[in-house]
């Protein structure tokens, strides 16, 4: 039968793809058994010819398998994704490699989804009948489905120390400890919607943690940074200037030829840091960062997480990430994220509930508007507090 | 064993494992090209251009786990913005891989002062939900900016990610210059939605545009509130865009980054509204944003990422310098907040 009209001009279009320097996902998908020409047909049509797919419920994955479904089943059929965890800091082996091709090979379309945006994989194209067969079978060549559902998704963490001398901390260690500690919130569908831990070593924050992280963890330290002294000797002295010019706040002076960085005034931006080929690097006095809220699906669009609370070990944001799951399956609606509940219910509340103060560190700015509710037990409270730091009785 | 392979030392290379937390510099040698330094030992990491969605045959996969196996016994990894991402013992290794790789189709560049990757999501070619399609946007701006993935240098590192709708899977509102596919149009009520979920579905509705009418087993979509995010499409089959053809098409944002440097975390905010779908080359989209790169490339200064340039120089005159035109709908009118406490009975 020859193909619908949709289809052949499709197919004319995406031979443009396959030009030009940039890797060609044409070229690649031509080489697997995905099928093409429903793809084609959609950027003729201008119109998406997938629809609302949802999950399939496979005994043993009770947060379910991604499904696909097609409107065109004449031109491509329906396929299922399977999502697949890797190591963390995204390691992999040519074993690993190889194993994933062969059962893409066996089950899906010969095709490959070489890192998500959560940095899983997925294998496409995998028919609904043989899920099951595909999930006991991969399980145990040693790998393992998920990522998907109202539950944590895959935890992504950068490289950490073992390709980064900026890491604060072991932060892919931390992935696989947060696994051993809380993989029951991974496997099985409790929240109202899904949730995501972000883990980066250091604040220049490569997991993007405080962008995409209902909670994340951030390295990060107090003071100044740490000056590796027989590197900054040999720095030339206009280096040096550049170095001292750049840092926003103006913590850093040139003090008899040498570099001289007041604590007190640095934010940890790692500006200098960045600049200096390894003369300077993040401070002793560690500290780990827990962000809130950050997400950029969602019912109220994309927001940046916010700080919540400082460690001094980052194994301790465990117990109240435990509190914090607590509070947003009690009090999240349906299909909330928790940026969305800590929009509704502000942070001052949220803090609260999950057993904390607020301090200055959890605002990043403050209220202009002036229609403030006080208690007269609130005012007590105030003018002692204010009388307790500034004096006067 | 229940969640991700670990340890993930078990899928590291010893000169990794020993050298844990003992790096102690590193550089670009050339773009594509890292030079990792510990006391004794160094390491060449080389870094590729990815397809546009990530996507590879398993003849692929398997041609990099050979790279892998001949240059570094087995070991390779990927990164976080989609680029495949080898080891070498030298740099003479590190180039040959790189030779082998470009002869493969897939460039070695990236990092520093230069164009990183291109990220994107399924858009038409796997998923339900798009507005527009990612893939053939990011070849299109992949084929357009690839002097800047390898060889001309930029004021500073320069990400670029599309997404096919705001759900923003692609990485949208991250990068420096992102594209999100849009929807115009509101959505319309089908006799499917008796099959669907209505009470999930009016609760998924950001701005309770959505009303339940429970006896007649349906629900209403109040158009004067509806903002067309598409969350109701995706969570129910009964409720569909009529002409996606027409309405929907992409927004282009600028000044998305991650790190904690000033400006700190930011997400990207919408210059160029509304850019029709037009596949295979999107010619006016890739124009705007390579118009963009290029202003923000003649007038930055060193080291200066998009967001902190035009933070410095303000929005006034990045429209100006681009020759963008101002449109309205980048001023912000939607007041979230607000329309929360008024459903929802006021706040303290």
């Amino acid at each position: 039968m020859a193909d619908p009209e949709e289809v052949v001009k499709g197919l004319e279009i995406i031979k443009e793809l396959k030009k030009g320097p940039w890797p060609s996902y044409i070229g690649e998908t031509e080489k697997t058994r995905y099928p093409l020409k429903l793809y084609a047909a959609s950027l003729y049509l201008k119109r998406d010819l997938w629809t609302t797919g949802g999950y399939v419920s496979v005994p043993g994955v009770p947060t379910g398998i991604l499904m696909r479904v097609t409107s065109r089943p004449d031109i491509g059929e329906s396929a299922n994704v399977v999502r697949i965890y890797l190591p963390s800091g995204n390691f992999v082996t040519s074993k690993m490699l190889r194993n994933i091709a062969d059962f893409a090979d066996k089950y899906g379309v010969s095709m490959v989804h070489a890192i998500t945006t959560s940095e899983d994989f997925e294998i496409p194209g995998i028919p609904k009948e043989r899920i099951r067969d595909f999930v006991s079978e991969f399980r145990a060549s040693g790998m393992e489905v998920g990522s998907t559902g109202d539950a944590f998704r895959n935890t992504t963490t950068c490289v950490g120390p073992a390709l980064c001398e900026y890491a604060l901390f072991n932060a892919p260690k931390l992935r696989d400890d947060f696994y051993d500690r809380f993989n029951d919130y991974a496997k099985y569908p409790t929240f109202p919607h899904k949730m995501k831990l972000k883990v980066s070593g250091c604040p220049l924050d490569c997991a993007r943690a405080t962008q995409k992280g209902d909670i994340a963890i951030v390295g990060s330290w107090e003071g100044a940074p740490r000056i590796v002294k027989e590197k900054i000797e040999n720095m030339p002295k206009e280096r040096k200037e550049e170095i001292a010019r750049s840092c926003p706040t103006g913590a850093i002076s040139i003090r008899k030829g040498q570099l001289d960085i007041d604590g007190g005034l640095c934010i940890q931006c790692m500006k200098c840091i960045v600049m200096s080929d390894g003369a300077l690097l993040p401070g002793e006095r560690k500290k780990y960062l827990l962000y809130v809220g950050g997400k950029l699906r969602g019912k109220k669009g994309p927001f940046t997480a916010k700080l919540v609370e400082k460690f001094d070990d980052p194994y301790q944001a465990f117990d109240l990430i435990d509190k914090i799951i607590e509070v947003y399956i009690e009090n999240a609606a349906r299909k909330e994220r928790l940026g969305d509940m800590l929009f509704r219910i502000g942070m001052k509340n949220f803090l609260h509930l999950i057993g904390k103060e607020e301090r200055a560190h959890n605002v990043k700015d403050l209220r202009t508007n002036i229609f403030i509710k006080v208690t007269d037990e609130e005012k007590e409270k105030m003018m002692k507090e204010l009388k307790k730091s500034i004096g006067g009785e | 064993m229940e969640g991700p392979p670990r340890p993930f030392t078990d899928y590291m290379p010893d000169i990794l494992k020993r050298n844990m937390g003992r790096w102690k510099g590193h550089r670009m040698v050339e773009p594509g090209i890292m030079e990792h330094l510990s006391d004794s030992e160094k390491i060449y990491t080389v870094r590729a251009a990815s397809t546009s969605n990530a996507r590879y045959s398993t003849e692929t996969i398997r041609k990099f786990a050979d790279l892998a196996d001949r240059y570094f016994g087995g070991y390779m990894r990927f990164t976080g913005a989609f680029n495949p991402e080898f080891f070498a013992r030298t740099l003479e290794d590190a180039r040959r891989l790189k030779k082998e790789l470009e002869e493969m189709g897939f460039p070695v560049g990236g990092w520093g002062n230069h164009l990183w990757n291109i990220t994107s999501c399924a858009g038409y070619f796997h998923c339900a939900l798009a507005a527009t399609d990612a893939p053939s946007i990011a070849k299109s701006l992949g084929d357009a900016a690839f002097k800047y993935f390898n060889q001309e240098e930029l004021p500073a590192k320069l990400t670029l990610a599309v997404s096919g709708c705001p759900s923003a899977c692609g990485g949208g509102f991250l990068a420096d210059i992102s594209i999100v596919g849009i929807h115009t149009e509101i959505p319309i009520v089908t006799e499917n939605v008796k099959s669907c979920d209505l009470m999930g579905t009016a609760m998924i509705c950001p701005v309770g545009a959505i009303q339940l009418k429970q006896a007649e087993k349906t629900i209403e979509i109040r158009e004067n509130l509806c903002i067309g995010c598409g969350l109701c499409v995706g969570a129910c089959s009964g409720i569909i865009f009529k002409t996606p053809e027409k309405t929907d098409g992409h927004a282009i944002l600028v000044g998305g980054k991650a790190s904690s440097i000033p400006p700190g975390t930011q997400l990207g905010r919408v210059v160029v509204p509304f850019l029709p779908n037009d596949p295979p080359r999107y010619e006016l989209t890739v124009k705007a944003v390579m118009r963009i790169i290029e202003t923000w490339k003649r007038e930055a200064r060193k080291g200066e990422r998009l967001i902190a340039w035009i933070e410095r120089i303000g929005w006034e005159r990045f429209f100006e310098k681009t020759g963008l035109p101002f449109y309205q709908q980048s001023m912000d009118d939607l007041d979230l907040r607000s329309l929360m406490l008024l459903r929802e009975g006021g706040g303290k």
